[in-house]
């Protein structure tokens, strides 16, 4: 087996998925906030169209990621971090995880309740989860939007804290998901 | 290592209870036993003859399947009526007839419900009511039947084909009409302007007629 060193820096793939994954996100959940607004139209129906095979695409990736993340653990916290802050890193990276599963999941349930059946890139059909129902798609909806916010203020936090750990504490928590990026 | 051995097995049962990727057509609720038949009746011009059998509305589904964003999906009329006035023995005497009011479309969206009865879609305002009529009717070579004649929708009257199985009521037990045909909706200028673009809402159209007939 491998050196007892212990790893300082995310796997290559483990770095491949983090960062495909944040690509599609910042893709995705502006053109969710574009679309809703558009009125119907053609174009609209392409834009849901996209947003919903995204989404499905995120879904499994981050299927794949967390099977991958248990066979090649994420490198330790800097010894340098008080508790409250493992702790904090801890939900925010917990809370990112289950968003990455709860919005495209919440966003599937919410499409079957409304009979939308879900095509991905138009290659094959997802079947509906729940019968029609109108109550249920309505709160469903809602969840979503929710979840979109909760995403929004945890991926800000998220990005707040890289910043701080590479300029402020000057660690390698940055670097570590850095594919190219030699440690310091 | 074990852990490639859980997820291999784990991969492999989610990869064999997927299922398939088509979704099949779902059982909507009962068509809604309102006015239709009073009103149907009065849009059709052609009364029910004295042979006919009497439809069992609770009992009997007028659902469509179509394309939207790439995927199909199934949605279904609540208020239709039909005469079928048919002999198996002499079928080329019969006739076949569907009334449908358009403004009872229900496809699980009522946001969905209502663009399709606007004007773009069925303008059912306007043109409240489709209505099938069969010209000769025939048996068909793989034991069912075979309808030649009109369908109207909007302000298009077009020949369709509908293909059928029947048997009828006996002995105080239900006969049973199924049957569909395909229509491509532009033809009769379902979707207008814009919508005249097949990309995320498809042109062809399947239509499935289930009747259960009382004598």
């Amino acid at each position: 087996m491998a050196s007892t060193e212990p790893i300082r820096k995310f796997n290559p793939l483990s770095q491949f998925f983090h960062w495909v994954i944040a690509a599609l996100l910042l893709f995705q959940v502006p053109l969710a906030y574009y679309m809703i607004n558009q009125p119907l139209s053609p174009d609209k129906l392409g834009n849901y169209a996209l947003h919903k095979s995204i989404g499905i695409t995120i879904f499994t990736l981050a299927a794949l990621r967390l099977a991958w993340r248990w066979l090649r653990p994420a490198p330790p916290l800097p010894r340098s971090m008080a508790p409250w802050e493992r702790t904090a890193a801890r939900v925010t990276h917990g809370l990112l995880y289950f968003l990455l599963f709860a919005m495209p999941i919440t966003g599937w349930l919410s499409s079957s309740a409304a009979n939308f059946p879900v095509s991905v890139f138009k290659l094959f059909t997802l079947p509906n989860l729940v019968p029609e129902d109108e109550t249920l798609h309505k709160r469903l909806e809602l969840a979503h939007e929710l979840l979109a916010y909760t995403l929004f203020a945890t991926f800000a936090a998220h990005l707040l804290a890289a910043l701080y750990h590479h300029f402020r504490r000057r660690d390698n928590v940055l670097l570590s998901m850095l594919p190219f990026a030699r440690l310091r | 290592m074990s852990r490639y051995a859980i997820l291999s097995f784990l991969a492999a049962l989610a990869a064999c209870t997927q299922p398939a990727a088509e979704t099949g057509d779902r059982e909507g609720a009962p068509p809604r036993v309102a006015e239709a038949e009073a009103e149907a009746g009065a849009g059709a011009d052609a009364g029910a003859p004295p042979g006919a059998y009497e439809l069992i509305e609770d009992e009997s589904t007028l659902t469509f399947t179509a394309t939207q964003q790439g995927a199909k999906f199934t949605g279904r009329f609540r208020e239709f009526d039909a005469i079928i006035d048919l002999d198996p023995e002499s079928p080329s005497d019969g006739t076949v007839v569907g009334i449908v009011e358009m403004d009872s479309v229900a496809t699980g969206d009522s946001e969905r419900d209502g663009y399709l009865v606007g004007e773009e879609w069925f303008h059912a305002s306007r043109w409240p009511r489709a209505r099938f009529e069969s010209e000769s009717i025939s048996r068909g070579e793989d034991g069912g039947y075979v309808a030649e004649g009109s369908l109207r929708l909007r302000d298009v009257t077009r020949p369709v084909t509908m293909r059928f199985e029947f048997t009828p009521p006996k002995d105080g037990e239900p006969g049973s009409f199924e049957g569909g045909f395909e229509i491509e909706r532009l033809n009769f200028g379902v979707g207008q302007g814009e919508w005249e673009s097949t990309e995320w809402v498809g042109n062809e159209v399947e239509i499935d007629v289930d009747l259960a007939l009382a004598e």
